[in-house]
């Protein structure tokens, strides 16, 4: 049944808060700013009659599922809460997705949101509760590939510059973003370091933000909106932790091929550097948005640091990466990010995504990769 | 006499103009009339944190008890555990096997006077270290696979496959007491030339 998903389930609203320090934003400001452009989007104005379930996605909400609830005042159905690490926004996509391809409901709301600038910290916090696993900071975990991969390979940090670089310009054209500054590999190479061989601007930075779509069945798709976007396959597969997985070998990142290998199943995709228009993927780190393209299959093993170099996956390139800017250019509010994708791509392919939309897009890939990580959520969406 | 933690201080304010308005307050000697007694030099010992306590408020609650309990064999003792069955080495000890899957069939390794391998490393300066960066990295210790810092070594000394043994060593002081963990060490004599130009780490470039 790997074709049990595609196209049953379209998407007809989406809404993203402006991503950033929102020093002044509650949680609730972010999820009423993201849900109320999604209703609008969608030409709903009757939400507490349409919504019948709503699907929550966070990883440190400070109330729960009353979070979104009490925000949107949508009592007397379903609100669930997902988490799944980094991948957390697209799991809660793809609960949404499933609740409508089983049959169980007619329209629902997804809302992926985080606050992590309520936490009194300015990056991730870290916490001493154990004598193993130290240091326990997402940017040594995720450069735990760089050593061998460099060595292997013969990639640099230059390579990994280009990507920022790249990420860099296509957020001054988003307008949600909250980095809007174009910076050269220079600035990059000469940033402080935060975990070798990741300089400041080859890390995402911490954001507040929020992100909504509605979700319905593909047949009643048109009485909301002429351009409905149909969801091809929505995947999460984890792996085992690489920090102590017996056949881990520090040159790709488990949890991105496998779930890649479940979404090209469902989505009927055989050659996905052909295939695929434009992606967003979880440039977290430089490195883990490098080793997505060779995981995801859209260059040879290897060959990632020819492709950046050539601009493949600029925004003009053959196969435009992150064309919002992605983690780097957005921050990294982590319930939301993967919704935030959905909002991108949505808008790429109506043909809506203004000075950075990438021509004739019909098929798009959104893909997030959390922990140490050790889960993947790849989302598919293509034109009806 | 002044005790811990103990100071007084007098503030003197004129009644002015201004203050008119707050005719009808309680005022200090309102506040004092109401006031509750201690019941104990307990309990005033305690509203003043000078008691001691299970919880400090300070430095968070640090390693549970329990937890360190349950993790000796790993923590303490530094024991691998390989699977009987299909002989794949598990660091910490698991129930199921990663590989072959079977249920608790294993049997303990000692790992802490093993020599072993980097098999990846990374230069952390965002984790707190007195001397940044803390150097970390996966190393191969007879099959079983541990994420743990290195100590005693220079940044340049680092490549992958450098040959390591493990050292027992405080790795914080989180709970407001001293706790202990292995950390890898290199085995060979630091070589001057050792790191290729592909891995040279450090700083900048």
């Amino acid at each position: 049944m790997k074709d049990a998903i595609r196209d049953k389930v379209a998407v007809v609203g989406v809404g993203c808060s402006a991503f950033g320090e929102r020093w002044d934003a509650s949680p609730e400001d972010l999820i009423v700013e993201a849900a109320y452009e999604a209703y609008a989007d969608a030409g709903i104005d009757d939400q507490q009659r349409v919504l019948e379930a709503v699907f929550c996605g966070a990883v440190y909400p400070s109330r729960g599922t009353a979070e979104v609830a009490e925000s949107l005042k949508l009592f007397g159905r379903p609100v669930s809460l997902v988490q799944n690490y980094c991948a957390t926004g697209t799991d809660a996509f793809r609960y949404g997705v499933l609740s409508i391809a089983a049959g169980l409901y007619d329209t629902v709301l997804v809302v992926g949101f985080d606050k992590p600038k309520d936490r009194g910290v300015s990056g991730p916090s870290v916490n001493l509760t154990g004598v193993r696993g130290l240091p326990a900071t997402p940017a040594a975990w995720f450069s735990l590939c760089a050593a061998r991969y460099f060595e292997t390979y013969g990639a640099s940090r230059e390579d990994l510059a280009r990507i920022a670089v790249k990420n860099h310009h296509n957020g001054t054209l988003a307008p949600k973003s909250m980095l809007k500054r174009e910076i050269t590999v220079e600035d990059a190479l000469g940033a402080r370091m935060i975990a070798w061989p990741f300089g400041l601007y080859d890390c995402a930075a911490q954001s507040d933000g929020a992100a909504a779509a509605i979700l319905t069945r593909r047949e009643g798709a048109r009485s909301f909106r002429p351009d409905p976007v149909l969801v091809k396959a929505v995947s999460i597969a984890l792996a085992p932790n690489p920090q102590g997985d017996p056949d881990f070998d520090f040159l790709s990142w488990k949890p991105t091929v496998y779930a890649a290998r479940d979404a090209y199943a469902q989505a009927g995709i055989t050659d996905p550097r052909s295939q695929i228009h434009l992606a967003q993927l979880h440039d977290c780190f430089t490195l883990t948005e490098m080793l997505s393209y060779e995981d995801l299959g859209f260059c040879d093993r290897g060959t990632a640091k020819e492709h950046v170099a050539a601009g493949t996956f600029a925004l003009e390139g053959a196969l435009p990466v992150n064309t919002d800017g992605g983690l780097k250019t957005f921050g990294h509010p982590t319930g939301a990010t993967g919704v935030r994708m959905i909002y991108e791509n949505t808008l790429q392919l109506q043909g809506r995504a203004g000075p950075r939309q990438v021509p004739n897009a019909g098929l798009a890939l959104s893909h997030n990769l959390g922990g140490a990580p050790q889960t993947c959520g790849i989302a598919i969406l293509g034109r009806e | 006499m002044r005790g811990p933690r103990q100071r007084a201080e007098a503030l003197l304010f004129t009644l002015t103009g201004a203050a008119r308005g707050a005719r009808g307050r309680r005022g200090v000697a309102g506040h004092l009339a109401q006031r509750r007694p201690l019941p104990s030099y307990q309990s005033y010992l305690a509203s003043r944190q000078l008691s001691p306590s299970d919880h400090d408020p300070r430095g968070g609650g640090g390693v549970p008890a329990t937890v360190a309990y349950r993790e000796r064999d790993a923590e303490l003792s530094l024991h691998g555990f390989r699977c009987t069955g299909c002989g794949t080495m598990h660091f910490p000890r698991q129930r199921v096997c990663y590989r072959c899957h079977a249920r608790d069939r294993f049997e303990a390794v000692r790992l802490s006077d093993r020599a072993g391998r980097v098999l990846s490393y990374t230069f952390d300066w965002f984790f707190p270290n007195p001397e940044p960066p803390t150097i970390a990295g996966v190393v191969e210790v007879e099959g079983a696979r541990l994420y743990v810092q290195m100590c005693d070594a220079r940044p340049e000394q680092l490549r992958c496959d450098l040959p390591i043994e493990m050292v027992f060593r405080r790795i914080h002081e989180a709970g407001g007491r001293p706790n202990y963990f292995w950390k890898s060490t290199p085995i060979a004599a630091p070589a001057s030339d050792a790191a290729s130009p592909a891995t040279a780490p450090g700083g900048g470039r």
